[in-house]
């Protein structure tokens, strides 16, 4: 009797044999030829986190110093994106303000993805009154310009002197040198209290798209077949909802990256801010709006910058989910 | 339909109460010593004038019918007498301190009056519902409060600057559904070829470009090509329309801009959605030509959404009018906004967040009313 032949097809075997790394790694590959611009999005996140961390290393000067002989150069080899009206050079403050964008980025994306999930995944699951209710208070939470509501929260929480809110402050106005000294705690209050505004305001419509997709996922059998067997709610949401709905929680905190470093620079730009350390849209207000019209590069830099981040996070963010969650399409 | 109308009027009730709520409750939030910030921001005016008020009250209690009327001595009197008080209670003897002492506690005393008129202005003496519901009763009479600095009052600045806000508004509006709807139809129609590739790339770029990068461009490169400035001054429409249009149309065009690429994508899936649709195959199969199919039939029916759409992008335009009201000096709703955060005037920022958050209330309803009667498939329940 020939013994029964159980081996798989050698193409399947081959695929499942191969250790996870290159599996993901193909997959990565893959992503990036099928879908370039997303692929320009992901090269973007890897560069504004890395120069972020390693700021101090690739910066070429201090970007607080200022060198009153040398203002408003244009850019050259010794400052690569020319200096400013103080004589500060261009590039280092640049460099300087991917650790705000990045910080700020991160942080917002974080803190909103915490509390959407939370709103979203309660709300949808328990549904009736309770959804009724929490869903009448986003209500209330969109019916302000997001702007509005940031500004509002920024300038109510970092008022006060001294302790302030929670004893976070305004922090001190001008403070140690960056390259040196503790960067991170001197500009910790102010980024700290432009990421609570930003993570809860934008948690609102947030809460509302993972609420949809916790009712579709809901109505699934595999749903039903876990209360059918007794499981209780915390591990039905966790263990079979939660994990279905991921793909939409990757895409959303993609395109919240973007949203969030647009807000960031937006009220950078207001003046109202993370003012104590070089930001790009810091960079682009006051004095550099006057000298725009002889000095273009002055606003080409941090303007790009800014464009550049956020169009890479939005390309991702679409690419991510043309590949993750078809389900998606056209929502935004 | 009245009956729903009716029933969407009386659930704007509540949000509306809750948004007052919320917008209260932030500046609840503030810590104790922010008043004691705005009165070190204060003119001197001010306060010598509110110690005089603290002697007025004074001089009432003793039996002065018109304190402005009372003798001089009397007042100097009652003046000692409240700075020995607060002498007495800083722990000093007011028989030998020195003027210099009884100079500092007669200030001591008039900021302490300043701060307390400032809080129970805001409704910082009440607790939280008290403060609210003060608030809002005056606020149904169409009282919005005064300024703090200056008890300048505020519905009359919002007046003068509600028009301003919706011109600009409304010139985004128009310009994003011009910049959108032939774009994103052209997309749908000629899907998956470069063109449609580009248009989709181009709204993405739309909607990363801050509108401050692009609006300081415009302004710099207007200088540098064609020795262009925009007016410094605003004038109103009615007075000097030429003046207007200069500072308002470029504005209007970036907002259009930001719009432009939210609606450019939903166009386009709209018209796709539309396009895969029998009775589109149906008036091909009849011989229709390609302009009589898009425009007669396509585009009449995926507009239906996109028009509802453009209703709830209203907070877009809000919001994205601060920043081009601030570059452009244009005296709106927005640019209030921003003046009253950086000079912490509290009643300000609650007027307008209010009456801001009542626009954009209504405008969803008006989005859903609409909705309902040009799609009849809508169920009004």
């Amino acid at each position: 009797m020939a013994a029964l032949d159980t081996s798989l097809p050698e193409s399947f075997m081959r695929s499942s044999d191969a250790p996870r790394y290159v599996k993901a790694g193909k997959g990565v590959l893959r992503f990036f030829r099928t879908k370039p611009l997303g692929g320009f999005g992901a090269l973007v996140l890897v560069l504004i986190m890395g120069v972020g961390a390693f700021s101090p290393w690739i910066a070429t000067h201090d970007p607080n110093v200022a060198d009153l002989n040398h203002i408003l150069e244009g850019p050259s080899s010794a400052h690569w994106f020319g200096t400013d009206f103080n004589g500060r050079d261009y590039f280092s403050r640049i460099v300087f303000g991917c650790q705000v964008t990045a910080m700020v980025g991160l942080g917002t994306v974080i803190l909103t993805a915490i509390l959407s999930l939370s709103v979203g995944l309660m709300s949808g699951y328990f549904g009736g009154k309770f959804d009724f209710i929490i869903q009448r208070f986003v209500d209330i939470w969109l019916s302000f310009p997001a702007i509005f509501l940031i500004l509002t929260l920024v300038a109510v929480l970092q008022s006060g002197s001294g302790g302030g809110f929670f004893g976070l402050g305004r922090g001190p106005e001008v403070g140690p040198n960056p390259v040196n000294g503790d960067w991170f705690w001197y500009t910790f209050p102010r980024t700290t209290i432009v990421i609570l505004a930003l993570g809860v305001v934008g948690a609102g419509g947030a809460s509302r798209v993972i609420r949809s997709a916790v009712l579709g996922t809901k109505a699934f059998p595999y749903v039903e077949a876990a209360i059918v067997v007794g499981a209780n709610h915390p591990r039905i949401i966790l263990k079979h909802i939660l994990p279905n709905i991921m793909p939409t929680v990757i895409v959303l905190a993609t395109i919240q990256l973007g949203t969030a470093i647009l807000a960031e620079a937006t009220i950078s730009f207001l003046g109202v801010g993370v003012t104590n350390f070089p930001t790009w849209g810091q960079m682009l207000s006051g004095r550099t709006r006057e000298l725009a019209e002889t000095h273009l590069y002055l606003v080409v830099f941090p303007g790009t910058a800014i464009f550049l981040a956020v169009f890479g996070f939005n390309m991702l963010g679409d690419a991510l989910r043309d590949v993750l969650d078809p389900r998606l399409r056209g929502t935004r | 339909m009245t009956q729903y109308i009716i029933r969407r009027l009386i659930l704007m009730i509540p949000t509306l109460i809750g948004v007052s709520l919320l917008i209260i409750f932030f500046l609840r939030l503030l810590p104790g010593d922010a008043v004691d910030i705005l009165i070190s921001q204060t003119e001197v005016q001010g306060i010598s004038e509110s110690f005089k008020s603290l002697v007025d009250v004074e001089l009432k209690k003793q039996g002065f019918e018109d304190p402005g009327t009372a003798p001089r001595d009397a007042r100097r009197a009652v003046e000692n007498q409240l700075i020995d008080a607060r002498l007495k209670s800083d722990g000093l003897d007011p028989a030998t301190a020195s003027p210099d002492k009884r100079n500092v506690a007669r200030n001591d005393l008039a900021l302490q009056e300043y701060g307390d008129v400032i809080r129970r202005r805001v409704g910082l003496d009440k607790n939280f519902i008290g403060q609210w519901w003060s608030w809002i009763s005056n606020a149904i009479r169409g009282d919005l409060g005064v300024t703090l600095i200056g008890s300048r009052p505020i519905d009359a600045e919002l007046q003068r600057r509600i028009p301003v806000s919706t011109q600009l508004g409304l010139l985004g509006m128009v310009f994003g559904v011009l910049i959108a709807l032939p774009t994103g139809i052209v997309s749908a129609v000629k899907q998956d070829s470069w063109v449609d590739y580009a248009m989709r790339s181009a709204a993405i770029a739309m909607l990363a470009l801050p509108s401050f990068f692009l609006a300081t461009l415009v302004i710099a490169l207007a200088g540098r090509w064609f020795d262009y400035s925009f007016p410094i001054f605003y004038k109103q429409l009615w007075d000097d329309p030429k003046t207007n249009m200069e500072l308002v149309l470029i504005p209007g065009f970036i907002l259009g801009i930001g719009l432009s690429g939210t609606l450019l994508r939903l166009t386009r899936a709209q018209m796709l959605e539309v396009l895969r649709q029998d009775y589109i195959r149906t008036a091909r199969a009849k011989g229709l030509g390609a302009r009589s199919v898009i425009f007669g039939h396509a585009v009449r029916n995926a507009m239906i959404p996109v028009i509802t759409i453009i209703g709830l992008q209203v907070p877009v335009l809000i919001g994205g009018s601060l920043v081009l009201e601030q570059i452009f000096g244009i005296p709106g709703i927005a640019q209030y906004l921003l003046v009253s955060i950086l000079n912490r005037e509290f009643p300000a920022i609650i007027a307008i967040n209010m009456v801001v958050a009542v626009v954009i209330v209504a405008s969803n309803l008006i989005v859903d009313i609409m909705y309902a009667y040009l799609d009849p498939r809508v169920k009004l329940s």
